[in-house]
Formats: structure tokens, sequence, C-alpha cells
């Protein structure tokens, strides 16, 4: 019997999990990426208050009860919000996925795989830490290019580039650097997943969605020329629209704007409880304001199909039918490179006003009734840059935060929210001019953490009038 | 003085004069002697001697007196010879210093030629069974043996020698044989408690030969009718061992700890071992911790109470034991002791013996309990009645509080807004009040009970001299006051024990029980409820609570406590098996060969379900069962449109261990030192298998049919589990005795394991110890001393090292949190991380010593051993809370240096032991000082819920220290609580953050645990009263005021009475330190302090974490109370029976405890917590004996 236990006794020793996986191949760490980089795989996380922000969301009646939402919407400071401020949350839902997007880029160079195959790997680690910097950027700091900021002082957020642990905290690096990261990570993402990562499906990033992500962040940054050759090269690479026209009656529980199967979509991605609420919260209490009700012309078909009640209908009601949150579309490469053609134009470089022009043109072709489309003139560089905001809020409005971030990089004006205290009375928040509002607090739990990390200017108690 | 002692001394004095004669002075010539005696006396011969030499021969005449007479002839020899010759066969010899010779008494043995053979025979003890290795030797000479299986021995002999028989736990015995004899020697047992052995799971020592620290409890000990689990007999019964009854639930487990905590993140509780075998729980789950140490996010926000509420069931490995069939347990302190175990027994080892049989005719035992528990009543909790809580409501509105919202509308809020609305009349009104304030529901009587509970216990023992056998089968089914909360538990025993032949005997167990356990549902709590819940609500009242739990808020549903707990439900049955085989071999003389073998398996179901009429499930779907149309708009938005959940989990272990060791044993240098080697192999093997489901669309009326809505698809959860754990592991036992006085020990082991990712280097990790012992009372000087009986020194020292198997230096990947191996939108596989690499990470080590004296005074009226302990771990791992920016909340790092030390105490008097009256008294217990020493990594995080928890970690503080806030006082002006340090200068200019004004005040685990127990025998009668203490806790109160959205309560809760003398108005903070409500919910309000860093605060929760609401959790509770009568025997013969005896008992009798603990129980956890009521109990016992 001890011979037999001995001669087996390696056998008996050896490492076996049925549920748990030492990495040592490439696909091993694509499938870590997928499980825990990719938002939305394993619930929201995401605040969904935080879509509520924007001058685009109103409140409609009185209900009983503040619900979570309240505080983001009336922009409260941290300090009395009991950790129901809009900053709350997103630091610890995007660290963790940060933190995935190391481990993969540590590991890769120990792990088997042919240089594709890693390649694919630690191309879409970069692609997507560059894009959680990204958001945490500008919900946490000040915007890159406002009159008021400096962005080699200004404090950005922590840039943790490795997978290693330590109980020293970092303290927040400047924008600037931060931004540095991000055009770093951006430029190895696209290279390599050009070269690798073709046979990606839409739920994986690629170097096109990369490229439409560069141009939002040359955007923020006030790079124009950039911000035209990224968008540029997404529409080279894909220019699909979608037509309205022949949309179909809409049913977003069938055929949804922000869905995987929209020909425009070039990154599906998150979860649709950021989106969709579930029964019984107080997202039904709000709807999209009559500012920009009011702003779609005759004729535009997005008020039928991309609204429905005065409520955004792009994605399914429901989130059980749902499977993605949001998306990145072509139509974005189009708004983005007319505001900087126009950015341009009103820096003097006048050739671009019509290049702005076509763009939007090309894409209000696709979202009007052949009756009622007409080609856009501008009546000088300010209002052709108004045109191009005004079409971006219109197409991408209650999709990830782009009006959010667009306010803040157009200079942070005063917007008001208006909140129903109760069957009689209607109060109005007012966020300020360049009010510290505009830049979310970083969450107390971090900073008990992490002694090196300094606050934000805490914005008074918000009362309504 | 008489004559002959003079002439004695005389000689003796001449005798030393003789040799102190110079050495020159030497003998010149011989002269022959020549002589020729008849039957004369030795003496007349020796004075004819002397006539013929010049040499003078000095004799002592006392001895040769009394030699015989005898024939003595000498022809011309030397004197030397002849007087040789003269004195042969006597015991008398000479000596001879010049012209002086000396006969006087012989002091060495002559070495003359004897004859020689062999002596063959057995021992036996007194009842005739042979002893196996009884040392048989030979006085004087090295030669020694043992006797083997049958007690029979041969050894070589001379004749004129004795033989002398020793074993431990005899009496030592020398007997005069003569060679080629047949011996059959019968041994004595030693006295006093020489029959006591150390069972360690591995070996049976004789206590002499045992310098472990240990505590051995006999099975008869635990009996204390009415508690179901093993373990939780054990309070304030063992020295060292400190046990905590966290709930009264007939199915709780009671949390253990000996000697202290030496780990951080691990399981602190002390490893179960039953015949020899490890038992391992039926789940891995830590019933500390029972979301584990790496709970997964899923776990933790959806399913904690799922989790937590499966876990007041799960039990431990021995819930299905019936104390009855409980022989002895052996309580396993010192590393000494445990280092046998491997790491596995940091925390100490508990080795249960279960019965076995004795040889003799069959005897049959049944035993017949019969029990309740008494219902818990308001009388001692000091809570409001009817009336009370309509005058605090009518207060309330009078001093002007309102509502942040609408109350629920009931009780007396619910009459006044039906007035305010006009919709009833003022005189209704003050009618409906009045009936309000009669109502006084009764929930303890309510939702508590006192049941009838019963257990049956029936064995068959007995056998051959060969072959011996125990059998027992029993039944049990018990509940606890609480309603729903209920066990029963069958279960069967047989052991068998044979002598296959001389050389090989037989030890065969199988055991098998089934356990079926009921309780409450995840959220429900009888206690809880009891507690909190106003008692001017009719108890069928149906009404609106806001939305709760884990589905967000909404509309308030509809709710009913008794509708809750007739619609949901929480079981589980477990069923045990295992066999044990064991086989011994004497091979050759010294050399004994072992091996048992094991199995187990063990499998349990758990479900629980709510069904659709739940107000837990209409939390789910959003709107109460039926208020909304088919097919309408907030079905098809409901997450749950239909049916309720279904949560059912199966897993089952399957485990084997096998062990095979070789005993080498002899003497090594004479027959008084024994030596004995152990060496020993060991596999262990454990399979566990789970799955568990989170089901929708439960239709629990329809046929326990599901039907899943897509809605609903999103909270299916499936987990299946399967984990294979495999050890191998080499141990080694040394013991040297020496004459029983000196005896030294020494164990090492080593593991390595399958473990999934581990440090190489760490998977051969020796464990090793070393000890001693000295029994004074086997020293001459001592022996036979009337007042010490026995005396006896201990002290042994240790290593062990630890290293907690979540981590290790690889990234281990697993599952992503929702368990889905399926990106489902992607048709992608998808991991998740499981654990980080920690390459840096050290074992966790600990040293460990003992000193312990033992003793047995005046004919064993007093017994006693004392010990002192001294564990000092250093690098415990600690889990530190890092920056959220590295992507996880926590990392484990070496950080914990933490010392134990303290003493543990046993002594038991025999005050009288007449032939019919007897009584006895004992006192266990144990200090434990608990300090985290220099090196701790402090974990001074900025939680403050972590010092209210006593989570932190400082240094000089003891583990599981928690912090509190100085209250002050109340603010004059408006009557909110003030406190030291927060309230003091101007606030807006403090950099410090609350934490640095709280105050440590002491931890929740006692300093001082144990018990006092007493039995009183008189003839036929006996009673025993046992006590349990625990001393130098200390906890919180209940909460009274709401933590956060600190509203006027609303009119389902109850209050307690104290806030009746709540602040009111100014003035009022000269009687009263109970606070004032604050006026608005306003965050800004009186309700919160802020401070740097954003700490916000309400002061209600920093008053209900402060100094006024800390209390002593000391408490004296009599634990059991019993008198038996045990019928004569001549009743007894009438009857034909051998022996019956009649029990009466009351467990819980009372408890002493602070008097500030308003009435609630200083052991349970509080409210809020799955916890049930420890009640009164009473029982009736018979045992019979066929």
């Amino acid at each position: 019997m001890v011979v037999l236990q001995v001669s087996s006794c390696k056998k008996f020793l050896e490492e076996q999990s049925q549920t748990d996986i030492i990495p040592r191949s490439a696909s091993a760490l694509n499938e870590l990426l997928m499980g825990a980089a990719y938002t939305g795989n394993n619930g929201s996380g995401t605040n969904p208050a935080i879509r509520f922000l924007d001058d685009d969301a109103t409140h409609d009646h009185f209900f009983f009860k503040k619900g979570d939402i309240y505080y983001a919407y009336t922009w409260q400071p941290a300090s009395t919000s009991q950790s129901r401020d809009a900053g709350a949350v997103q630091w610890s839902v995007l660290y963790p996925r940060i933190l995935t997007c190391n481990v993969v880029l540590d590991y890769a160079p120990k792990v088997t795989g042919t240089t594709a195959e890693i390649e694919n790997v630690t191309g879409q680690a970069y692609l997507l830490r560059a894009f959680y910097y990204f958001r945490l950027i500008n919900f946490y700091a000040k915007p890159y290019s406002d009159k008021l900021s400096n962005p080699n002082l200004d404090l950005g957020v922590p840039l943790i580039l490795s997978s290693g642990l330590s109980m020293e905290g970092q303290p927040r690096n400047t924008v600037a650097e931060v931004y540095k990261q991000i055009i770093d990570d951006l430029t190895k993402g696209i290279e390599q997943l050009q070269r690798n990562g073709k046979n990606n499906n839409i739920f994986r990033i690629n170097h096109v969605a990369g490229s439409l992500l560069a141009s939002r962040v040359y955007m923020q940054m006030g790079e124009w020329q950039k911000a035209i050759e990224a968008a540029t090269f997404v529409l080279n690479n894909k220019s699909d629209l979608m037509d309205l026209n022949t949309w179909g009656t809409p049913d977003a529980n069938t055929k949804a704007i922000v869905d995987s199967k929209n020909p425009e979509t070039l990154w599906a991605f998150g979860s649709a409880l950021e989106v969709v609420y579930q029964g019984g919260d107080d997202a039904f209490l709000y709807r999209l304001s009559e500012d920009l009700l009011n702003s779609f012309e005759d004729g535009d078909l997005r008020t039928s199909i991309y609204i429905k009640n005065s409520k955004s209908n792009k994605s399914p009601s429901y989130p059980y039918t749902s499977t993605i949150g949001q998306s990145f579309r072509v139509s974005e490469a189009l708004l983005n490179r007319a505001e900087a053609y126009a950015q341009l134009n009103k820096l003097g470089q006048t050739a671009n006003a019509q290049l702005a022009l076509n763009d939007l043109n090309t894409l209000r072709k696709k979202r009007f009734t052949p009756a009622a489309y007409h080609d856009l003139a501008s009546t000088g560089a300010d209002d052709l840059l108004k045109k191009c905001y005004d079409e971006k809020r219109r197409e991408l409005f209650g999709e990830e935060y782009h009006r959010w971030f667009d306010l803040r990089r157009h200079g942070m004006p005063s917007i008001t929210h208006v909140f129903h205290e109760n069957e009689s009375q209607v109060l109005s928040y007012v966020l300020k001019d360049h009010d510290p509002g505009y830049i979310f607090q970083i969450p107390k739990a971090a900073m008990d953490k992490n002694s090196k990390l300094i606050g934000n200017p805490e914005p008074e108690l918000r009362i309504g009038h | 003085m008489n004559y002959r002692t003079i002439r004695t001394v005389i000689y003796s004095t001449l005798l030393l004069l003789v040799f102190l004669l110079p050495a020159s002075a030497q003998q010149k010539n011989s002269r022959k002697v020549t002589l020729n005696v008849r039957n004369g006396t030795m003496e007349s011969i020796i004075q004819s001697i002397m006539k013929q030499t010049s040499v003078k021969i000095v004799y002592n005449q006392e001895l040769v007196q009394k030699a015989a007479r005898m024939d003595f002839t000498a022809n011309n020899e030397e004197l030397k010879p002849v007087i040789r010759r003269l004195l042969k066969g006597s015991n008398l010899t000479f000596v001879q210093q010049d012209d002086v010779m000396v006969i006087g008494p012989k002091d060495e043995p002559e070495e003359v030629k004897k004859k020689t053979g062999v002596i063959k025979g057995q021992v036996t003890d007194n009842s005739g069974k042979p002893l196996v290795l009884v040392t048989v030797s030979i006085p004087g000479s090295q030669s020694n043996t043992i006797t083997n299986e049958a007690g029979e021995f041969t050894i070589d002999f001379s004749e004129g020698s004795s033989l002398a028989f020793s074993s431990v736990g005899f009496i030592k015995q020398t007997i005069k044989v003569h060679v080629n004899d047949k011996v059959n020697v019968q041994l004595e047992p030693s006295v006093s408690n020489m029959d006591e052995v150390v069972v360690t799971g591995y070996q049976t020592v004789n206590k002499r030969l045992s310098a472990s620290s240990t505590f051995t409890l006999k099975g008869s000990e635990l009996n204390q009718p009415g508690v179901t689990n093993v373990l939780s007999m054990l309070q304030g019964k063992v020295p060292g061992l400190s046990v905590v009854n966290n709930s009264g639930s007939v199915n709780a487990v009671p949390s253990m700890r000996i000697r202290g905590t030496s780990t951080l993140v691990g399981n602190a509780n002390p490893l179960i071992v039953v015949d020899g075998v490890v038992r391992e729980n039926p789940n891995d789950l830590n019933p500390d911790n029972l979301l584990g140490a790496d709970p997964n996010t899923r776990d933790v926000y959806l399913l904690k109470d799922v989790i937590e509420s499966r876990g007041t069931l799960t039990g431990n490995s021995i819930s299905g034991l019936n104390a009855k069939d409980v022989e002895s347990i052996t309580f396993l302190k010192d590393a000494s002791a445990t280092a046998i175990y491997g790491t596995r027994a940091a925390n100490g080892v508990i080795v249960i013996t279960t019965k076995s049989g004795k040889a003799g005719k069959m005897v049959i035992d049944y035993g017949l309990s019969l029990g309740t528990a008494l219902k818990p009543g308001y009388s001692m909790l000091q809570l409001m009645n009817s009336q009370q809580r309509i005058r605090f409501s009518r207060e309330m509105y009078e001093d002007g509080y309102l509502y942040p919202s609408t109350p629920f509308h009931l009780g007396y809020e619910g009459a006044l807004q039906d007035l305010l609305s006009k919709k009833i009349t003022e005189s209704q009104f003050q009618s409906d009040v009045a009936g309000l304030e009669k109502i006084n529901t009764d929930w303890f009587g309510l939702l508590f009970q006192s049941p009838l509970n019963m257990g049956h216990h029936l064995s068959f023992s007995g056998g051959s001299d060969k072959t011996t056998y125990y059998t027992s089968v029993s039944y049990q089914d018990n509940r606890s006051a609480a309603k729903e909360d209920r066990l029963r538990n069958f279960s069967a025993d047989a052991s068998l024990k044979t002598e296959i032949n001389r050389k090989l005997n037989l030890n065969f167990n199988l055991s098998a029980s089934q356990r079926i356990s009921n309780g409450y549902f995840s959220t429900l709590n009888p206690l809880d409820y009891a507690l909190k819940t106003s008692r001017a609500i009719p108890s069928d009242l149906v009404y609106k609570v806001s939305a709760i739990g884990t589905y967000g808020s909404g509309p308030p549903l509809d709710y009913n406590f008794l509708n809750e707990i007739k619609q949901t439900g929480n079981s589980l049955k477990n069923t045990d098996l295992s066999a044990t085989l064991t086989l011994n071999y004497l091979a050759f003389r010294g050399l004994t060969l072992s091996s048992t073998s094991s199995g187990t398996a063990n499998t349990q179901y758990s479900e629980q379900y709510a069904t659709e009429l739940s107000n837990y499930i209409a939390n789910a779907r959003g709107y109460d069962y039926g208020t909304v149309a088919p097919g309408s708009a907030a079905e098809q938005a409901s997450s749950l449109p239909f049916g309720g959940v279904l949560i059912a989990g199966n897993s089952s272990s399957y485990s084997y261990s096998i062990r095979n060791s070789a005993t080498f044993a002899r003497s090594l240098f004479s027959e008084k030192d024994q030596f004995s080697i152990v060496a020993g192999q060991e596999i262990n093997s454990l399979r566990r298998e789970s799955l568990n489901n989170y089901v929708p669309g439960y239709l629990r009326d329809r046929g326990e049919s599901i039907s899943i809505n897509p809605n609903s698809l999103a909270m299916l959860d499936v987990r299946k589990k399967d984990a294979l754990n495999n050890s191998l592991s080499m141990y080694g036992i040394f013991t040297y005795s020496y004459d029983d006085r000196y005896v030294l020990n020494a164990n090492i082991r080593t593991d390595a394991s399958n473990r999934f990712g581990q440090f190489v280097n760490q998977r051969f990790l020796p464990a090793w110890s070393i000890a001693g012992m000295w029994n004074i009372s086997s020293e001459k000087w001592l022996e036979g001393n009337k007042t010490i009986n026995y005396l006896g020194l201990k002290a042994s020292y240790g290593f062990q090292g630890n290293v907690i198997t979540e981590v290790g230096p690889e990234l281990i990947l697993t599952l992503p949190d929702n368990g889905q191996g399926v990106d489902p939108r992607s048709n992608e596989f998808s991991l998740g991380i499981r654990s980080l690499p920690y390459p840096g990470l050290r074992w966790e080590k600990t040293k460990n010593m003992n000193l312990s004296i033992s003793g047995t005074l005046f004919n064993s009226f007093l017994n006693f051993e004392m010990s002192y302990y001294q564990k000092l771990t250093t690098d415990a791992i600690i889990r530190k809370y890092i920056p959220i920016e590295y992507g996880v909340q926590t990392m484990l790092i070496n950080g914990g240096n933490i010392k134990n030390y303290g003493y543990d105490m046993d002594v038991n008097m025999n005050l009288i032991r007449s032939k019919d009256f007897k009584w006895s008294i004992s006192v266990r217990g144990g200090k434990n000082f608990n300090v985290l020493q220099k090196g701790t990594v402090e974990l001074t995080s900025q939680i403050i819920q972590d010092y209210f928890s006593g989570s932190v970690l400082t240094e000089d503080q003891p583990v599981g220290t928690f912090y509190v806030f100085s209250f002050k006082g109340l603010d004059p002006k408006t009557g909110v609580p003030l406190f030291y340090g927060v309230d003091e200068g101007d606030p807006a200019s403090r950099k410090s953050t609350f934490i640095d004004y709280l105050k440590p005040v002491g931890t929740t685990m006692p300093k001082i645990s144990g018990g006092l127990s007493t039995n009183i025998g008189y003839k036929a009668f006996s009673m025993g009263v046992s006590f349990a203490f625990n001393l130098g806790s200390k906890r919180l109160r209940n909460s009274v005021y709401q933590a956060l959205g600190l509203s006027n309560p609303m009119p389902d809760l109850n209050l307690p009475v104290i806030l009746a003398e709540r602040w009111r108005k100014p003035g009022d903070e000269a009687f009263t330190n109970i606070p004032a409500y604050p006026k608005d919910n306003d965050p800004t309000g009186s309700g919160f302090i802020y401070l740097p860093n954003f700490s916000n605060m309400s002061r209600y929760d920093m008053y209900n974490h402060s100094d006024v609401n800390v209390v002593s959790g000391s408490f004296l509770r009599c634990t059991n109370l019993n008198f038996s009568y045990r019928l004569g025997d001549r009743v007894l013969k009438r009857i034909k029976l051998k022996g019956a005896t009649i029990t009466g008992a009351v467990s819980n009798l009372f408890v002493i405890a602070d008097k500030n603990l308003r009435g609630e129980d200083p052991e349970t956890m509080g409210a809020g917590t799955t916890a049930l009521p420890i009640t009164k109990a009473l029982n009736l016992g018979l045992s019979i004996t066929f």
C-alpha cells in the first residue's frame, strides 16, 4: 500500500480546480478582458443617476419621496448627500476595470500565444484603459481646454498603470499627464488592433472605435486637426449610417437605436442597467427637457423614433430584454468632425465651414423625411458652431455622457433644473456658470483610504427656490 | 536500649576503626587452620578458628548466632578460604585487614554460578484481560522483554533472581520465580487517576506519559438535556475554552476559541476530530464569516441574507452526534498536543471518542427525554406597551414634530391622518385612539411557543473476551421557543472491536445520521420583529411599508409578519455517513503496525422559498399581488411578474483518509526507561460538490412548478462548484520516559497539498513541538507521602505555520461574479479575477509555550491543574484596505503580531465521599490576555464603522477592540446629544476627523470564561447545578435611534420605554441623557455634523455608538440544574430491570448580567441578526437499563 501511494503521490498532489484557472495563454487573458474589463457584464455598477445631470433631463411630477436621482439631478454636494452624489460610484466602478487592463498588460509577456493573439489582447487593454481614464478625467477633473483651466497644474486622477498593489496611495496626476497617457494608450491600442484585432466581434473594442474615442479626446483637448484626422480614419473604415426613412415602425424592444445590430454601431458595450431602470425606482419621474424637445425641427424623424412620450426610446424599456447599454456610433464621427471643422473655421480657417456643413448634411439626410430635408447653411462661425452643438445634442441625447461632457467643454454654462417638491410647489435648482458642481467630488470612500488625494472644491448645499 | 543494640553499635564502631587503620600495617603471614566440628554453632566454629590463628576475628554476634548449626571440617587450610567456606550459604561476609578480620552482614550478592533457563508466563489485569506491552525485567540485570498481544512473555532467567512486571497505569509487581516456572501474573491498576488516558486522535497515551496540555471531559459530564449540539454543552466546562452561544436556536452552532484568537482572517474555531478522524464541516463556509474571506459582489449585495439564513441551518461536522454516544472529549491546547495535526490545528483540537462495548452480557440502555422551552415575554424587556406607544406618538405630534414623508397609515398616526383629512370626527378619533391603546398585541406570544420536545436513545453493548460491540440508535425532535425553528435528528452508531488472532486486532465503526432543520426565511426574524414592532398593531393587520431590500425602492407595499412567515420557508436536510476501520498488527517484539482507513459522505439539500403572496416577492415585483391588470405596463416592466423564488442548494462532500503508522517501543538502557517512536504517513482527500440555485418564477401552489419569465432571467443564478483537496502528510512522535518520573516528548509533522496556485516553497511546512514532564510524586522523597498523592510539572514549546489558502504567487482566474462562463451578449467565454498574486506573502507563524502543574492531594480530596501559556503569532495575515485606485478593496499582508497569554485552571474537590453521601465541586476557567504587539500594521482606516465593529487593529490593544464616542451631554437648547472632542472648539477650523475622538472600550470576546458545577448525591438521589460565566467583555445595547433617515419613528416601530424620559424641553437635560428627536430630516438639520474630509455622521448614530450605550457583556448563567433518582435494587428486581433513573432538569434557569442591558440577553447577538433568544427549558428524562 505504501509503495502504491508513493508512486501515485505526484498525481495525488497535482493541482486541479474545476472552477479556477491560472492564465497561461493569450486566450485566457482575452476571456478575462470579456469578463472583467468590459463594462456591464456583471450588473451596472454605474450610477444611472448621472444621466440626469445635463440639460436634457427634467423632473416631471411630484412623488412622495426623493429618490437617489434627486441628489445628482440637483447637483448636491458630496458632504450632505450621504454618498448619493453624482461622483460617489464611478470611481470604484472604473478603477477595478483599469486593474484588469493592467493585469492583462502585465501578464501578456508571460503567456503563450502568437504575436497576433497577444497584440489583440494588449491592444484591447490599452484602448479600454484609455476609455476609462477618459471617463474618469471628465467626471472628476476640470475640463482640459476651459478658459479657467491649466491642464499642467489642474489635478486629474491618479494614474495606475500596473497591477501591483500597495498600501501607499498615489496622488492625483495632473490633467495633462492623464491626457498624455490616454493618447499614448490610444496610439498603441489602435496600432495593435489594426494589425491583429480585425476578427473580433462587435462587443470588443476595435481600432475604429479606438479612433472615434481618439477624436473625442482631441475634441476635449481642442486639438481640432487631430480630431478631424481621427474622425476621418473612422469614416474611412466605416461610413454606414442608418436611414430613419427606412427604419420602419419604431420599437425600442425589437429594434433599438443603441444596439449591436444597428448598422452604425462600431462597438457595443455597457449594461442596460446603466440606461434603463428596473421597475419601482424614480426614473419614471423624469423625462426629456422642453429645451431639447423644442430644438427638433419639423420633419425630423428622430422625434418619433428616438423619442416616445417625451422620453428616450433609444434602448429597450425593460432591462431584461436588452443586452447592452451603450454603443459607439458612426454618426458621432461625422458630428465630431463637423464641429472640429467649425472650430477651425472660427479660428479663421474658413475653408472648413463648408466641410462642417457637408458632414452635418450627410447625417441629416438620413434623419429627415425627404420632404422636410434641406441643406443647412450658416450665418457665421458662431452660428455654425451652434448648429454643430445642437445637432450632436439631438443625435446623441441619452447616450453615454456626451451632453454632460460637452457642456463642460462648452464653457460650463449655467443650467437650471426644476423639481416638484410637492403637489403644488416646483423649485428651481441652479448650476451656476463654472459651478464646482461641474466637477464630481472625489468619493469619500476613496479619500478615506488614500490620504494623498486632494478633494475638489465642494459646492454649497444647493437649495431649491 | 538493650544489650544487643549496644553491642551492635560497638561492633559497627570497631568496623569503622578497622577501615581507618593505616594501610602500611600489612599482614605478615597467614596461619593454616585445621578443624573438625560436628553440629556446632557458627559462633563456636569461629571461636575455634580464632584460637588457631593470630588474626583477631571480630564478628556480629547477633547475625552469627542466627546461623544454623553445621558440620565443618578444615585440613590445614588457609584462613580465608576456610572462613569463606564457613560463611557460604549464609548472609554473612568477611573482610580482613592486617590482623583483624571482621565478619558482618553481606551487602552484595554472592557471585556464584546459577542455574539458567527460561520463564514463560502471561500478564493480565485484575479482570483477567491480557495486558500488552508490559515490561518484564529481571532486577539487577539488563535483560527485559515486553508482553505480546496475548499478554504473554518469555524471558531468559537465572535461578535466584526475581521478575519485575511494570506497565503504565498498573502497580509494579516483583515476584520470586524458579527456572522453568510458568507464571501467571495479575497486575492491579494503580490508583489516583492512573487510569486516565489522553486521546490525541493519533495515539492513546497514559496521562502520566503525556507532557502536553490537554483536558478531558467525560461523556457523562455533557449531559444537558434540551441542548441539541454537543459543542453548545461545553460552555463553562473546559478550562481555556471560551464558548459563546450566539443564538438560542436549536440549529445554532456556538463560536469557540481555545486560548484566544491567533488568526485574523482565517477560521479561528478549533479542529474537530471524531474517533481519530478529522471531521470536515458539511460545506466550506466559515461559521464566523459565512460570506467567506473574499465574497463576490453579487453575494454581498443580493444574496447576503439568503446565505446567512442558510448558514443558520448548516450546522457543523458533528451536528448529528448524540451526546449519549460520546465516551469522552479531549481538548488539545498546546503545541505539543496539536503539532501532530500540522497547520490545520493552530486554533486547538477537540478530539471526540465515541462509546465502545465492554465484555459481558448484552446491556440494553434506553433513554427518553421530554422537554419544553419557555416562551420569552415582554416582562424583562422594557419596551412600550400600546398605551405608552400611542402616548409617544401623541406627544411627538403635540411637540410639533413632522414626518419627512407621509407616515404609514396605522396606529395613532393613521387615526390622525383620518381626522386631519376629515374622514372621521373628533369623537371618532378619540374612540379610535382609545381602542388602539388597548390592543397590546403580544408579539412574543404569537411568534413563540412552548413546544414539546422529545428524544429517544437506545443502545446495545456487550461482547466476549475477544470481541465487543456497541450499537445505538437515537431520534430527537427539538424546537426552540421560536415557532418555526426545529431540528429533527436520527442517528445510528455501531462499533465493533475484535481480536482476530494474537497479533492482529481490528476496530470497526460505522455511524450515520440524518438531520432535518427548519428555520426562518432570510429576511425574517421573530425576535427582531417582536422587539421592534409596535404593540398597537393588531396581529392580523396588513399594513403598508416602504419597499425595502435588494430591489430598490418604490411605492409602499403590504406587509404582515404572520403572512410572511406563512408564505416563506427555510429548511435543510443533511445526511452523514462515516465508517472507520483500524487494524493493529504486532509484527515482532516492540514493533506494532497500525492502519486506519476512513471514509465519510455527506449530502445536504437546502431550500428557501418565498411565494408571490409575500412582501419579499412584492418588493421584487414592484407592486402588491393582484393589484395590476394582466398585461399592463407595470406587469411588463416588472422584474418578477409571476411566481416567487426558490433558493435551493445541493451540496455533497466525500472524503477519505488513510493513515499508516509503525510504533516501536522498548527499553533502552535499563528496565526503568521506555522509548517509543511512531512514524506515520497519512493521506487525506476531500471532494466537495455543490449546486446552488436562485430560481425566480417559483409557483409553489401550482405543483411547485417553475416558469421563468424573460424579465426575471437576470435574477436566475445557478452556480456549480467542484473542488478536490488532497493532502499528504508525514509525522513522527518520539517519547522517552524514565522510571515514569521523567518524560520527554517530541512531535513533528509536515504536509503537502494539491492546493491550487500555492507557493511551491510552502508545500512542505513542518510543525514541531517538544515537551517534558516531571512526575514529582514518583521521586523517592515523595513516595508514600500521605498528603500529596500526585504532583507533576509539564512544559512544552512548539512551532506551527499557517498560510491562508486563498492566496498564492499566481494570478488566479475564475468565472465572473454572476457565475456565467459565457458572456450573454457576445457569446464569448469570459473569466474574472479570483485572486491577484501575492508573491511576497509569508507564513503566519505561531510559537506556543505551555507550563502546567497538576496534583492530587489528600487522597483525591483535591485535584487541580493550572497552566500558563503564551502564544506568539507573528506575520499574521491581515486584510488591509488599500486605495480604491488599485482596483481592489483590500490586500492581504503579513502585518499582525498577536500575543495571547493567560491561565487555565481546573480545580475539583470531593468534599464528601461517604458511602451514602457524596458532594463534589469543580471550578474550571481560563483567563486570556490578547494583545496586538509591536510591528502590527495599524488598520487605522478612515472608515468609522470599522472602529465600531472592532475590525481595526491597534498596537497594544486586543484583537476585536471596538471604539465609541464619548458622550458629553445634551444640548440645553435642542436636546441633541453632544460629544467630547466633536463638540468642542470651532468645527470649521478643525483638521481632525471623528476618529480622533473615539475611545477604545473593550472587546466582545470575554477575557475570563469558565464555569462552576457541583454535584450532591445522597443514596439514590443526586442533584447537580452548573453555572457558566464569561467576564470582561463589552457590548453595545440595541440601538434606540435609527442611524439614517432620522425621522420621527414610523408608527409600526416599537420603542424602549426609556424614550418616555427623553428630552422634551430646555431644562430636561438635568434629569435625562435620552436625546430629543431632531426636528426635521434635513441633512443640514441638527441631526448631522460635519468635519473635514467630508466626514458626516448623524449625532444619533454617534449616540448609538457612544459610551452611554456600552454595557458589560459579563454574565453568570445557570446553565443547568438537575435532579435524578435511581431506583432501588429491590424495586428493580421486582420489575426485572438492571437499572432505572429518573431525571428532571432546567436549562438556562437564570442569568445574572449588567442591569443596563435592559433585559437584552448578554450573549446572543443583538437585534437585526439571525439570532433567536436563549430561553429557559424544562426537561424530564428516564433512563432504563435492561
